[in-house]
């Protein structure tokens, strides 16, 4: 049967594998148009004029837009609106949208965007960072800070910080660089949109966030929401890459409102790229203060991320860079500067283990340089210093279930640490890492707290099956299967019953979408509740058939009965079918509504979250010193998602984050000359390939969360960040060098190496207990 | 989409083939695997309007390793995998499996690949990002957007069979509206090193095959530099091929691709060393004349530095270790 913690493969598996899934580029309706955007070759320039005359009489051609036609800035946070679906008046990177053309053909609409003239005035280019944050001639946008291209600013500070610092027997100081990069999903984005005769908009969209889009679409377009449906075919991988709204969701319903015919866009890979909103590119600077038995007493970060030319996320993104730094250490003090700035590059925004994988990274290595200095194995220092469960971070985060020191434990023994640290030959080393994320956000971005984040409906009929209406947005991580594994548990069904119908607006009860890993713990418990509700009415009608007390009945196995006497027992289908006796068809409801926690300082909620997972990962690499590649082992992951619902998936996740991570580490890099993007393709953007995986050992610990459903906590982002440093710092202890310049990439090693063997040559670090006292 | 519209031709003999070619002079394109032409359809690099199939030529697939032929439509895939291949031209079974990713060489040929276009981050664009830029030598514009002084494209020569084949003394089988010839390998690559105009071949030629010559002995290795372990061009690719008799060396090539926009054989530094043997040092001191002789340029992803500094690793770790496994034999 299926139950809750079994390895269950995904339920939309078979579809996937044998190519017939649907995903919204395969959708197509009656008359549909094909759309096409004219892009922006500038990266920052006043549009002078726009000349579609030529376009617009091209055979085909249904329907051109502009930027003035509808102008109203969206973006998916309500506090900084700054995208249009075109380019109002002027552009701010290249790839900017332009002008839309919908045709009968996608040849005919591709003839005539070669025939749009557009006359651009040169601005001043930002592509630095530095340089936006000071006075700038030209703003990129008018809300930018003063007169700078800053697009948000943060302060805090918990506790003693300059005493901590003033009193501390070693302080380490990380200066970290990283690269942006981006999701590089399988699917490129695509989108069909159809306004129909009736005065009703339906967009099917390869989204995250079907109900944030359908916010947008209602605000730019001026239609009601009621008359405005989204609907989410299968999609193909997200990883925040499909978190926000986009311009070209909301450019093909425009073109269909214009043309009065469906329009379907489908993004090319390119686009993709200049649509990006991917992980910032970063320089950040973290000092760690310590007494002198290695307890930590303070930390300082400030980082400065490229923002791209829209806000996107990334208010939230510039609090994550600092307030996902308080665990999982104790942090008795904490100081953070964090800005971000608007540069003319494709808008940075959310990208999987949002905001934190940087700043971790520079933690991470930062206490491995710590222990150095203090003489003691990084994972004894770790472990002196970790958070405990049940307790609250200085900054107001309430940590409930927390395995990570089993965690650490766990990796240690699994990857024999004790006689690998240091004791490896020359080029070869082990590197640990640990980490925590949220799971799930604790506010909601636009909806008023008082509505839950997630609801969940179920429906039984005559047939017997459970059909769940649900909004959560299955992306290709699994969230229809954990939403069917934990509706057949309760019912006592097989997982074949049960009928995921995700997501569609005009039925599908609200829920935030798949971002901030929130859908297992929060679409999770709304299911179980619906599910308990539906279940009361099954053990009702059982109760009515036998005259037993309805509350004793246990559902399992196609069946109701007493485990005492398992004699007395009604078939499911004969209580589905009792139940129903003159109401006709089953209906059940369950939400989910995190619970208050928090300060009340600005940004308190930022980080918030009803519960965190735990990670700690150790990493063996060996270092090829005349080619400078690294080539990383083996990594032994150690993770606490709670009780896990689905060990399989929760495991594709631990392995998916650590080729995503690695990635970055190794390769992955939006690689800019000035403001141009040069490497606009898979091939020359490098995620890494199969034979650079290593072998992973994932190592699932955990205690059963205490407000998860079924104990369980997420495990979609918080997988990623420690693999970086872990293997950062498993490179140090192969050849002795830190390498604080992300990508690692093998000239960049190699002529690292190099510069060592120069000033004085290439030797493992010394163990702890061989260092002169 | 890919153009806006083509003819596709699948004749069955080369005649046929080199007559259509003729007929639609500068708007046609030979297409075998189609993994180096397609994407140069996707990204407008060029726009034909007949392309010209050779997969129905049934004599360019024939492929008889015992006797050194190699059809050029021959699969890299085929090349990989065969024994013959592997034992008797190592490099070239070796360069093969080193090519792109396994889905590809089930379809990359090796004439495709010996005829590879020569690549620039400048170049391997689509149009919309080439026309940001302003176009280069290689689109037709009048600079080059890496080296703006020079008057001739850097695009670099990343065809992984080539090096392996020219140090294997291999000849090419060409036949064009003149008839066919039979011509060293290397002359298909002009000495001038022309990224824009990298091969001696005209555009109604064929290669039918390669022949390798068949008494020959000696071990041979290739190496490539790329990013990652697959699928990516090469960055440096190094190919040697030798022989040590009782008199010391009897047969000594090196070739060098994947940095300049020709491959490169270095006889004249390899030659003088017939019937004698290098000493470590020695060998140390010809990988550094021939990286002396390669000038990459910061057409691709990694530091050309690096890239000299890879060369003359491959060179002296890949000399050394043929010199032990031959003077074994």
């Amino acid at each position: 049967m299926t139950k809750v913690g079994n390895r269950i493969p995904l339920v939309d598996a078979p579809l996937k594998v044998a190519g017939t899934a649907t995903y919204a580029g395969d959708i197509a309706r009656s008359g549909m148009l094909a759309g096409k955007i004219v892009r922006s070759p500038e990266a920052h320039a006043r549009i002078l004029s726009i000349d579609v005359w030529e376009a617009a009489s091209e055979p085909g051609v249904a329907a051109i837009l502009t930027g003035d036609r509808y102008p109203v800035p969206f973006g998916v946070l309500p506090i900084t609106h700054d995208e249009t679906m075109l380019a109002v008046r002027k552009v701010r990177y290249r790839g900017e949208g332009v002008v839309a053309i919908a045709a009968t053909s996608i040849e005919a609409a591709e003839r005539a965007a070669r025939k749009v003239r557009v006359e651009y005035e040169r601005l001043p280019e930002y592509d630095d960072p530095e340089v936006s944050a000071g006075p700038v001639t030209e703003k990129i946008h008018e809300r930018a800070v003063g007169n700078t291209n800053l697009q948000k600013e943060v302060q805090q500070s918990f506790g003693p910080v300059d005493e901590a610092f003033r009193d501390a027997a070693h302080i380490v100081t990380v200066r970290g660089r990283f690269a942006g990069v981006t999701h590089a999903a399988l699917e490129p984005h695509a989108v069909v949109a159809d306004f129909a005769s009736d005065g009703r908009l339906t967009v099917w969209s390869s989204t995250q966030v079907p109900h944030y889009l359908h916010l947008a679409l209602s605000e730019v377009l001026g239609i009601p929401e009621h008359r405005v449906r989204v609907v989410k075919p299968t999609v193909g991988g997200g990883f925040g890459g499909k978190g926000d709204p986009f311009p070209h969701e909301l450019v093909a319903a425009a073109l269909s409102i214009e043309a009065q015919r469906p329009v379907r866009i489908v993004l090319g890979r390119e686009e993709v790229f200049y649509l990006n909103h991917g992980r910032h590119p970063t320089r950040n600077t973290v000092r760690i203060a310590a007494d002198a038995e290695g307890q930590l007493r303070g930390l300082d970060v400030d980082a400065l991320i490229d923002g791209g030319a829209a806000s996107s996320f990334g208010t939230v993104t510039t609090y994550y860079n600092g307030v996902l730094s308080v665990g999982p250490y104790h942090i008795p003090a904490f100081r953070y500067r964090g800005r971000r700035a608007y540069t003319n590059k494709p808008p940075s925004g959310a990208m999987r283990a949002h905001g934190s994988v940087n700043t971790r990274y520079s933690i991470e290595v930062g206490m491995d340089m710590l222990a150095e200095e203090l003489h003691v194995d990084p994972t004894e220092l770790r472990l002196r210093n970790f958070l405990p469960p049940d307790t609250t971070t200085l900054n107001g985060f309430r940590i409930t279930s927390n395995s990570v020191a089993r965690c650490l434990g766990a990796a240690r023994a699994r990857s024999e640490w004790t006689s690998k640290f240091r004791a490896l030959p020359l080029g070869e080393g082990i590197g640990v890492a640990c980490g925590f994320f949220i799971s799930g956000s604790n506010s909601p971005i636009h909806f008023t707290p008082k509505f839950p984040q997630s609801t969940v409906h179920l429906k039984i009929d005559v047939d017997g099956g459970v059909t769940v209406h649900s909004g959560a947005a299955d992306i290709g991580q699994g969230s229809d299967t954990v939403l069917a594994q934990i509706v057949a548990d309760v019912l006592g069904v097989g997982i074949d019953r049960v009928r995921v119908a995700a997501v569609d607006t005009d039925t599908a009860p609200v829920d935030l979408g798949s971002y901030s890993s929130r859908v297992t713990f929060m679409m999770g418990n709304a299911a179980r509740r619906a599910a308990e509700a539906m279940l009361a009415q099954l053990r009702n009608a059982a109760a009515q058939i036998t005259g037993q007390p309805a509350e004793k009945f246990v559902a399992a196995e196609d069946r109701l009965s007493l485990p005492d006497h398992p004699e007395v027992a009604v078939a499911y289908l004969d209580a589905v079918h009792a139940a129903m006796e003159h109401t006709g068809a089953l209906q059940s409801s369950g939400s989910y509504e995190s619970p208050r926690i928090g300060g009340d300082f600005k940004g308190a909620r930022a980080g918030t979250s009803p519960s965190y997972s735990f990670a700690a990962y150790v990493a063996q690499v060996k270092v090829d010193t005349d080619l400078g590649r690294i080539r990383v082992k083996n990594v032994w992951a150690a993770f606490d998602c709670g009780r896990p619902i689905n060990p399989l998936l929760v495991e594709g996740q631990i392995e998916g984050s650590i080729h995503m991570g690695l990635g970055q580490l190794l390769g992955e890099e939006m690689h800019y000359r000035g403001t141009r993007l040069m490497n606009p393709s898979l091939l020359e953007y490098r995620t890494i390939s199969p034979e650079d995986m290593p072998e992973v050992e994932c190592l699932l610990v955990g205690d059963a969360d205490p407000e998860g459903p079924f104990g369980a906590k997420e495990a979609g982002e918080g997988p990623l960040p420690p693999v970086l440093p872990a293997v950062a710092n498993a490179v140090y202890d192969a050849i002795g060098i830190r390498f604080l310049d992300l990508p690692l990439t093998p000239d960049k090693v190699w002529r690292a190496i190099e510069a060592r063997r120069k000033e004085g040559g290439l030797v493992k670090p010394p163990r702890p207990e061989d260092h002169d006292r | 989409m890919i153009a806006d519209g083509f003819s596709l031709h699948q004749p069955t003999t080369t005649t046929e083939a080199i007559a259509l070619a003729e007929r639609f002079r500068g708007e046609a394109r030979f297409f075998a695997g189609g993994t180096d032409v397609l994407p140069g359809l996707f990204q407008r690099r060029e726009a034909p309007k007949h392309l010209i199939a050779l997969e129905r030529i049934g004599e360019l697939s024939e492929f008889a390793p015992d006797r050194g032929h190699i059809g050029s439509m021959v699969h890299l895939a085929a090349l990989e995998r065969d024994a013959q291949v592997r034992a008797r031209f190592t490099a070239v079974a070796e360069a093969a499996r080193r090519a792109a990713s396994p889905a590809l060489r089930a379809s990359g040929t090796v004439g495709g690949n010996l005829l590879l276009d020569p690549r620039c981050l400048f170049y391997d664009q689509t149009a919309f990002w080439r026309d940001s830029v302003g176009g280069c030598l290689k689109t037709g514009a009048d600079v080059c957007r890496v080296v703006p002084s020079s008057s001739r494209c850097y695009a670099v020569y990343c065809g992984d069979l080539a090096p392996a084949f020219l140090v294997l003394g291999a000849s090419v089988v060409v036949e064009g509206p003149t008839g066919r010839r039979t011509i060293p390998l290397e002359d298909l690559y002009p000495a001038s090193g022309d990224g824009k105009s990298p091969f001696s071949t005209g555009r109604s030629d064929i290669v039918v095959a390669v022949e390798l010559p068949s008494g020959l002995k000696v071990h041979s290795s290739y190496a490539k530099l790329r990013p990652r372990g697959a699928p990516d061009f090469s960055e440096a690719s190094v190919a040697v091929a030798l022989a040590v008799g009782k008199q010391g060396l009897e047969y000594f090539r090196v070739a060098v691709g994947g940095v300049e926009p020709r491959p490169r054989l270095f006889d004249e530094l390899t030659q003088p060393w017939i019937g004698r043997t290098p000493t470590a040092e020695q060998v140390h001191e010809l990988a550094a004349e021939i990286v002396r002789r390669v000038r990459p340029v910061a057409n691709t992803s990694l530091f050309t530095d690096y890239r000299k500094h890879v060369v003359a690793h491959f060179l002296r770790r890949d000399i050394h270790a043929l010199l032990e496994a031959s003077a074994a034999h």
